[in-house]
């Protein structure tokens, strides 16, 4: 394993690498967006590549930190960085990945503006949230935690079209909140060394200090979960982003505060905030329940996706909640083949908006009009209820499990929430695939063939999945 | 006799200053690159000096030891650097340099009597001379403020009359007859009232609320020079005279004053964060961020001992250096030749002047403290420091403040980002992007690797406590 030595940090900064040569290709170029979506797409594709390599020597049995590195910081106070992984975020970060990649693909033919911008910023947030899911250690959790904030509130502020400079404001004190919230209580239970995050629960703290950093822990990732009351940020961004790859990473976001709160094992949080943990199961389940009612009422299909999004979020939330830890690596598998296809949703539905708008139709049957579209978007659609073509089957079967286990009043309405989330989505495809009057002679684009064969590398990804969630591994 | 070798930078300085004056008998129009080539090369030789005289002292009066050099040469340094960028805006404008590089001569000249200072008296007569020399500087280029004249003169007058008050009194001015007297008499009210007069003087000189309002508006209307200076550089000179007070010959009465200095730093953070969002000039909302981390510092210090120190010092460092770049990047806002404030005339500039804007934001990131940039080195130790002595009051406080402020930072990156005009900027001149890049290098790998200054900080302040 000589050769895998600094894998982690090559990992981290390939995406940096990326976002450097983009940033140094020349201005005003005619073929400058392409180069750098190009130069992007490559980045990414040679970071799939050294995660596969990566996980060829990742024991899959193993709860411990794999392949770990450790960079000395200061040495009064003694501070270290440490990375490693494990097969839970080697996961998430590959699926982190194949959404930024599809992300890219899907724009690629696009006109969009300061497209160097987006590239450049994504680049960096790859990087960040690729440095943020192999943190093994509380300081560099939290650098990254903290460093992702910034290429997000660009994407948003130049692709969001937010009009209103308080949805803005809000956007970035939210997730601010949430970052000196989390500096708190690193502030407190750092000890004069490195802590390792797994051990975080381990540490003996009297009775203020515990509350006061374990309610800091809690609220700073759920600041980044669209739960009442931090769901308003999120809402307010959505509703406003039309760029795919932007929305894609605006979304990605959640999956940071779920995964944090799993790293910090709330099933080892003090029993003072045992009932706290209630309230929000409670406050959970109502939001659950809410968005998946309002998106009932909405025939937007970027509506609807985002309250898929939002429940099966809140959803993972409490099946990381539960006081049991056998069913996380169930999560795992479920939230990586969740991200790619959610990811490949907005891109297809990205396609077919734009398309609507070129040539001023309704949406009803415009997937009649492109074959290719239509084949990729209900795979996808049929994939995202939880039809047997993907890992979210089964892993999503057993975290339900779990749920009517612990609590089957809970679970009922979580179920309630899913299974209408379920028949919106199944709504909109009917919708979009079944005109209900006869449809005007118009040449609308279906997706190009280059993105038509990835869409069936991803479909096929998916589907191995199914068989194998963890087939590239050992 | 040989003992007053020490003051042989201050007498370069001034030799500067003659030199200066000398040259404008005869010739009225000096050349801007002239009169900055003499302070230069004074600051240079003056700082070459105070490294070759270190641990030269003359007993009762004057120190030169470890502390007092890295102070001074910090000082020095950031003197050197203003002068370089400010010599531009003398081109450009036709000013007369004259005027403004004297002052700082004559500044940096009563803050290297401040710092080395071991005497009330030596202490009072330079903070005297900085309170004057700093206001002729702002004074420069606009009408009289005679509030803020008036206040100088108060604190002047207050000062002398503290020393006086001592001196009458007991007959002792050096620092350690001083701190045995304090020790002795601890109840004395001449001895106190002198001590607050001195420390009221200091809140004053660094700026804290509710003494900060004529150095705010200050700021705003003197030219960008003499605002940029004067907000940057003296904070070094003040700070490390306040800390050795309170920590040597005042200690015994830091520990009622204490609470006084956190209700000073509570209202400079509430006053800071607020005042940030209250004003769409840029250095007035930079000037208030500055009354934000004064009074994190002073809340920081309210028990002296080695962590808080620490702490505070680089803090403080991570201000000054993150905030050199904001006001070195404020030379580079500039429309037909005028510098812009105003947030409404910084729109767009990302789109048309990409370095400039991304300058500021990596600056406005390590104020806020964000990782990776050295502003979190700062923010970590504070932070850390209010950990171990569980202050989670103060610890809310900060971080709610800080929220706010930010507000007021948000504004400046969307004028800079977001808002769309038709605003057009002056070319940037090449030595202002050197300057950034600069302090971009030394932001970037002073968080990569913070250890060197902080061991060295470290060896510093032990002599300190």
């Amino acid at each position: 394993m000589g050769n895998l030595q600094y894998i982690l940090t090559a990992i981290i900064l390939v995406p940096l690498l990326g976002m450097f040569f983009i940033v140094m290709s020349k201005q005003g170029h005619k073929n400058t967006h392409h180069n750098a979506f190009d130069v992007a797409a490559f980045s990414i594709i040679s970071n799939i590549f050294l995660l596969w390599r990566a996980s060829c020597f990742i024991d899959i049995n193993s709860t411990q930190w794999q392949l770990k590195e450790t960079y000395s910081w200061l040495l009064s106070p003694k501070i270290e960085f440490v990375l490693g992984i494990d097969i839970f975020s080697l996961l998430l970060i590959l699926s982190v990945h194949i959404a930024l990649l599809m992300g890219f693909v899907g724009i690629r033919g696009s006109n969009a503006q300061r497209q160097k911008s987006l590239a450049a910023f994504s680049m960096l947030f790859l990087s960040m949230i690729t440095g943020y899911f192999v943190a093994a250690d509380l300081f560099s959790f939290y650098i990254f935690f903290a460093a992702m904030l910034l290429p997000l509130f660009m994407l948003v502020r130049i692709y969001g079209a937010v009009k209103k400079q308080q949805v803005l404001q809000r956007f970035f004190l939210y997730n601010l909140w949430g970052v000196l919230l989390l500096f708190m209580a690193i502030s407190v239970l750092y000890n004069q060394e490195s802590i390792d995050i797994k051990s975080i629960s381990k540490l003996k703290l009297d009775y203020y200090s515990e509350i006061f950093a374990w309610g800091a822990i809690f609220l700073a990732f759920l600041s980044r979960i669209p739960i009442w009351p931090f769901h308003y940020w999120i809402s307010s961004i959505n509703s406003n982003i039309s760029n795919p790859l932007a929305f894609i990473v605006a979304n990605i976001m959640p999956l940071t505060g779920v995964y944090g709160l799993i790293r910090f094992s709330p099933l080892d949080a003090p029993d003072v905030l045992k009932p706290y943990v209630f309230v929000l199961e409670v406050v959970s389940i109502i939001s659950m329940l809410t968005i998946a009612l309002i998106a009932f009422s909405n025939k937007d299909i970027k509506y609807r996706l985002f309250s898929y999004m939002t429940v099966f979020y809140i959803f993972y939330l409490l099946g990381a909640l539960l006081p049991t830890d056998k069913i996380l690596l169930n999560i795992g598998l479920s939230l990586s083949s969740y991200i790619v296809i959610v990811s490949s949703l907005e891109v297809l539905a990205y396609h077919f908006e734009s398309q609507r708008m070129n040539h001023n139709v309704s949406t009803g049957g415009i997937l009649s009009y492109t074959p290719k579209t239509s084949f990729v978007f209900s795979f996808m659609i049929l994939a995202a209820i939880g039809c047997p073509l993907s890992s979210l089957f089964l892993n999503n079967f057993t975290i339900l499990a779990g749920l009517i286990k612990f609590n089957i009043k809970m679970a009922a309405f979580i179920l309630f929430a899913i299974l209408l989330c379920s028949l919106n989505l199944l709504q909109s495809l009917f919708y979009l695939k079944y005109p209900s009057k006869k449809l005007p002679l118009v040449d609308i684009a279906d997706i190009s063939k280059a993105t038509f064969a990835f869409m069936l590398i991803i479909m096929l990804l998916l589907l191995m999945s199914f068989v194998n969630p963890l087939w590239f591994v050992g | 006799m040989l003992a007053y070798i020490a003051l042989l930078p201050e007498f370069v300085l001034m030799s500067g200053v003659l030199l200066l004056l000398v040259s404008r008998l005869f010739k009225p129009n000096l050349a801007p690159k002239f009169v900055y080539g003499v302070c230069k090369l004074s600051l240079i030789l003056s700082a070459f000096l105070v490294v070759v005289l270190y641990n030269r002292s003359i007993d009762g009066y004057f120190i030169s030891n470890s502390y007092a050099v890295l102070f001074k040469i910090i000082v020095y340094l950031l003197s050197i650097g203003w002068s370089y960028l400010s010599l531009k805006h003398f081109y450009v404008k036709e000013k007369a340099a004259f005027r403004f590089y004297t002052l700082m001569l004559l500044e940096v000249f009563s803050l290297s009597l401040i710092i080395s200072s071991n005497n009330i008296a030596l202490l009072t007569f330079g903070l005297s001379l900085s309170f004057v020399f700093g206001y002729l500087m702002l004074w420069l280029d606009r009408r009289m403020n005679y509030i803020y004249l008036a206040t100088i003169l108060f604190f002047v007058l207050l000062l002398a009359c503290s020393s006086y008050t001592i001196y009458h009194c007991f007959g002792v001015l050096d620092y350690s007859s001083l701190k045995d007297l304090v020790e002795l008499n601890g109840n004395n009210p001449y001895l106190a009232f002198s001590f607050m007069a001195i420390m009221l003087s200091l809140f004053f000189a660094i700026g804290l609320a509710p003494l900060h309002l004529c150095f705010i508006d200050s700021i705003e209307e003197a030219d960008l020079p003499s605002a940029g200076y004067i907000n940057l550089v003296p904070l070094f000179a003040y700070f490390p005279v306040f800390v050795t007070l309170v920590s040597g010959p005042f200690a015994g009465f830091y520990v009622w004053f204490s609470a006084l200095g956190v209700g000073f730093g509570v209202i400079s953070v509430l006053f800071g964060a607020f005042g940030a969002n209250s004003t769409e000039s840029l250095r007035k909302i930079f000037a208030y961020a500055g009354l934000y981390y004064m009074g994190i510092i002073m809340i920081c210090l309210n028990n002296i001992s080695a962590s808080s120190l620490l702490c505070s010092f680089i803090y403080l460092f991570t201000y000054v250096i993150s905030m050199f770049g904001i006001y070195a990047s404020f030379y580079g806002l500039k429309h037909k030749g005028e510098y812009l404030d105003s947030l409404s005339q910084i729109k767009s500039l990302a789109s048309e002047r990409p370095f400039l804007a991304s300058s500021i934001l990596i600056f406005i990131i390590s104020l806020i403290g964000l990782p990776p940039l050295f502003g979190f080195v700062g923010q970590f130790f504070l932070f850390d420091h209010i950990a171990d002595i569980e202050a989670y009051k103060t610890m809310v406080l900060a971080m709610l403040s800080l929220l706010i402020l930010s507000c007021g930072y948000l504004k400046v990156l969307s004028s800079i980002y977001f808002e769309g005009a038709n605003n057009k900027f002056d070319s940037v001149d090449r030595v202002i992007y050197f300057a950034l890049s600069l302090n971009i290098f030394i932001i970037l790998s002073l968080a990569i690797s913070p250890q060197y200054l902080i061991s060295y900080l470290i060896k510093i302040l032990a002599g300190v406590l």
